[in-house]
């Protein structure tokens, strides 16, 4: 939000402590242009309920009027004109006015669909009115008159996203675990049926029709569809059945490219997607509604956000965010990118982030920063961790095992505490400290429960040499019985630098659990798929940083004991030694280029020493780039690779990952940022010089989010004002089709 | 610039699901429901298939006569139309 700040508003609007939008609603009403409208506002006492209704949907049009014509006059209003700028103050006068008499009244604080139709309105006008914020500012208008108005705008803007605050959406019921499945087994079944009747009759669905079909079963059955957030409930179901009922990021749910896609950015594309159809605001949110009617989940920390969004359909779709509370009494809105930031800190960021804490920045009222967004964060995992104390969740905080009358008061007390986080800034900042100090003093104990561990293995008999060998790469403790389970998740990351740590949980009865976790910016590629062999099938396949690896619990699960697990993590991590040793720049003239999967030139691949250090120095930097530039010709000879692929991107973007799930034997991938026309022509005449086809690949990530990402990965520093001017570059001159380049963008 | 990954400029699976639907109705009512649903999932990618599908729901719904379903089925013909 673009914030004007030339001192305090209400003392140059000519107002003291009354802002505008506080007036008495008497005196606004006679600015609404509607006199039929007045009268029926200004009825007798004794009402009948027809009364009531007529006077609630006079209220109701009055502020849709208003609204809808300062919409327009925003949108169209010239700021250098004096007469325009006064029929616009007059404008916001009005829509204020009848907003506050509508707001006040009883009727309409107890009709949702009353509280819908004026949100609405209200989101109607809100981008105009940033926009017109954001000329006032950038036109640099020094006049007393200019000023009156930006002030004007500035308390409009924080008071017109006020009173959403109890719109809630008709969807996302919590269905419990046991019951959700029986519902969508009962549609498989019918879907099963329907498509064996459609092959008597020739027809054969493609596997996403089937799909769309089995969605369409459940909505039909359902009063709307069901939705299994963060959580793989469904995915005992077909895959292409269960990804069309599930929005996760776990296992087969994980972004295809690998790319950093949680629950809640999967949400907020759903959202975004509606918001941009040629469809009534009413339309756009009904549907939403109606793809979230239901939903379940088993994650407590995942998904108890993205639950709460689902409750804020309406906002979301008319406002582009939800109002949260802010210091001073204050609102702001919480736009989609924010969220979008919060979801991807809470996910990948949060584990192990000692170095983004809590963002430098402190908001001004009205204002989001990162620092509010993270203490959302925090304040949240505090609630979790308070719930799964009192709901007797240990290890996880997946509470599958609950009956589902428990499930469902766990969702409804984790969704209430939430939206108080949200609601209530005093209550979120209390809950925000309580966590923090929760885990500074779980870090007192960490080295201690690390050598309790440690002497447990020993006595059972495992090697000093396999000791050493975990020895700074995996970190192993016993889990410490106080302390909520974020906490406890969180406080050794923050200890310890190893890139893998492991957690051992005795639930007795010779029962382990484990929690293996890779914290922010750490990197487990060392840990491969042969782990699967030591642990049972149920490990997973790719391991992804800044997230819980695996949970284990019990025997079924192919759970291990310590001392078992001890070995067999010692062999994995030497059988990855023998195969992999680090290359320093001085040992590559030129890079092999034998095999497939080494077909990637990056300078920056040149700037690692000898133990896997990223160093720069102009000298390093210009010897680094020289072997990058002969790695290139000497692949351009090479007639194993008919094309070149230009990775572009800023640092952070998802160009290396892209790379990885993307693997292409007969082409030469460049992974550089690229951002100018220039670096990206001198590679593209260079191959077409070898009549090799060339494919640009740009990698289109939100810049605040490639700049969380390379705050987050520990390696290397990279200035901002690096970043800010590569960003610019990009954005100047995009990679585009021309001269048999092929351009595609990944977004 | 370039293509963006993702669309496959194949037809929407919601309307090969309803297209199957409609050309094999037998008077199922519970599969005009469906169909109704199928194209309030919009039929995003594909909303060139939607006039063709929407003369052959027509011809489904004659044959339906007043049943609710059909109703829900025109509602939805009508905002996939829009999106066209």
């Amino acid at each position: 939000m673009t914030v004007i700040r030339r001192g305090d508003p209400k003392k140059e609007m000519g107002v003291t402590d009354t802002p505008v939008l506080r007036q008495d609603p008497r005196k606004s009403a006679e600015t609404i242009r509607d006199p039929g409208a007045v009268h029926r506002i200004t009825g007798p006492a004794q009402e009948t309920e027809q009364a009531k209704k007529i006077r609630t949907d006079a209220a109701v049009k009055a502020v849709t009027e208003t609204f809808h014509r300062l919409g327009r006059r925003l949108e169209t209003v010239d700021l250098t004109n004096t007469s325009q700028v006064e029929a616009l103050r007059a404008s916001v006068l009005r829509a204020a006015g009848a907003l506050e008499i509508a707001i006040a009244m009883p009727e309409i604080q107890d009709s949702a669909s009353s509280q819908r139709k004026l949100s609405i309105s209200i989101g109607s006008v809100l981008d105009p009115l940033e926009h017109a914020m954001g000329q006032v500012a950038e036109q640099g208008i020094t006049s007393k008159k200019f000023h009156q108005l930006s002030g004007l705008l500035e308390v409009a803007h924080a008071k017109l996203i006020a009173p959403a605050t109890n719109l809630r959406a008709d969807a996302g019921t919590f269905v419990s675990i046991p019951d959700s499945i029986e519902v969508v087994k009962g549609a498989h079944a019918k879907l099963d049926e329907a498509l064996a009747k459609l092959e008597k009759r020739g027809k054969k669905l493609s596997l996403e029709a089937q799909a769309a079909l089995f969605r369409a079963i459940l909505s039909k059955d359902n009063g709307g569809s069901i939705i299994s957030i963060d959580a793989g409930i469904f995915d005992f179901l077909p895959e292409h059945l269960s990804r069309a009922i599930t929005r996760d990021h776990h296992g087969i749910h994980a972004d295809p490219s690998g790319l950093e896609i949680n629950s809640t950015m999967r949400l907020l594309d759903d959202v975004e997607k509606v918001r941009s159809l040629p469809l009534t605001t009413e339309e756009k949110i009904a549907y939403l509604e109606h793809q979230y009617r239901n939903v379940t989940t088993n994650n407590l920390g995942d998904a108890i956000l993205p639950m709460v969004l689902v409750n804020r359909i309406p906002e979301l779709v008319a406002h582009g965010g939800i109002q949260i509370a802010m210091k001073s009494g204050s609102t702001a809105l919480l736009g989609v990118d924010h969220l979008r930031r919060l979801a991807h800190f809470e996910d990948y960021g949060f584990f192990g982030s000692s170095n983004v804490i809590e963002g430098r920045k402190r908001s001004g009222p009205c204002e989001v920063r990162l620092r509010d967004l993270i203490h959302i964060v925090l304040a949240n995992y505090q609630v979790f961790d308070e719930l799964l104390a009192k709901y007797e969740i240990r290890g996880s905080d997946r509470f599958d095992p609950l009956p589902p009358e428990r499930q469902e008061q766990l969702v409804q007390e984790a969704r209430t505490l939430v939206e108080k986080n949200l609601g209530d800034y005093g209550a979120r900042m209390q809950k925000a400290e309580s966590f923090k100090s929760s885990v500074e003093s779980l870090k007192d104990n960490v080295a201690g429960s690390h050598d309790q561990m440690r002497r447990y293995l020993e006595e059972r008999g495992v090697s000093k040499a396999d000791l050493d060998t975990l020895e700074g790469k995996i970190y192993y403790f016993f889990s410490q019985k106080t302390g909520g389970r974020f906490a406890t998740w969180d406080a050794p990351s923050l200890v310890h630098k190893n890139q893998i740590q492991w957690e051992s949980i005795d639930f007795g009865n010779g029962k382990w659990g484990f929690v293996l976790a890779v914290p922010s910016g750490r990197d487990p590629s060392f840990l491969d798929t042969t782990m699967v062999k030591a642990f049972g099938p149920r490990f997973p396949k790719g391991i992804a940083r800044g997230d819980t690896l695996f949970f284990v619990f019990n025997s079924a699960d192919g759970v291990v004991p310590p001392e078992e697990m001890a070995k067999a993590l010692a062999e994995q991590l030497r059988a990855h030694e023998r195969k992999t040793k680090p290359r320093g720049a001085s040992q590559l003239a030129v890079p092999p280029l034998v095999t497939p999967g080494e077909n990637v030139i990056s300078h920056d691949a040149y700037l690692y020493d000898d133990h896997g250090n990223y160093l720069w120095t102009p000298e390093r930097h210009a010897q680094a780039k020289q072997f990058a530039d002969e790695a290139y010709e000497h692949a351009l000879n090479d007639p194993r690779f008919d094309r070149v692929v230009l990775m572009v991107g800023l640092p952070g973007a998802g160009k290396s990952t892209y790379l990885r799930t993307h693997p292409d034997p007969k082409a030469i991938f460049i992974d550089e940022t690229l951002t100018t026309p220039e670096k990206r022509r001198e590679l593209i005449d260079k191959a077409q010089h070898h009549h090799k086809a060339v494919h640009v690949i740009w990698v289109d990530t939100p810049y605040e989010l490639c700049c969380d990402r390379t705050a987050t990965r520990g390696d290397r520093d990279i200035p901002k004002a690096w970043m800010d001017a590569r960003n610019d570059e990009l954005r100047r001159d995009p990679p585009t089709n021309d001269k048999g380049v092929k351009v595609t963008v990944v977004r | 610039m370039g293509e963006v990954v993702g669309y496959d400029g194949g037809m929407a699976p919601e309307i090969e699901a309803a297209t199957a639907l409609l050309e094999s109705w037998d008077g199922d009512l519970e599969e005009l429901a469906w169909t109704a649903e199928l194209l309030g999932t919009i039929a995003l990618d594909d909303p060139r298939a939607v006039s063709s599908l929407a003369a052959l729901a027509k011809k489904v719904c004659a044959r339906a006569g007043d049943a609710p379903e059909v109703e829900k089925l025109q509602r939805a013909l009508e905002i996939a139309a829009r999106l066209s």
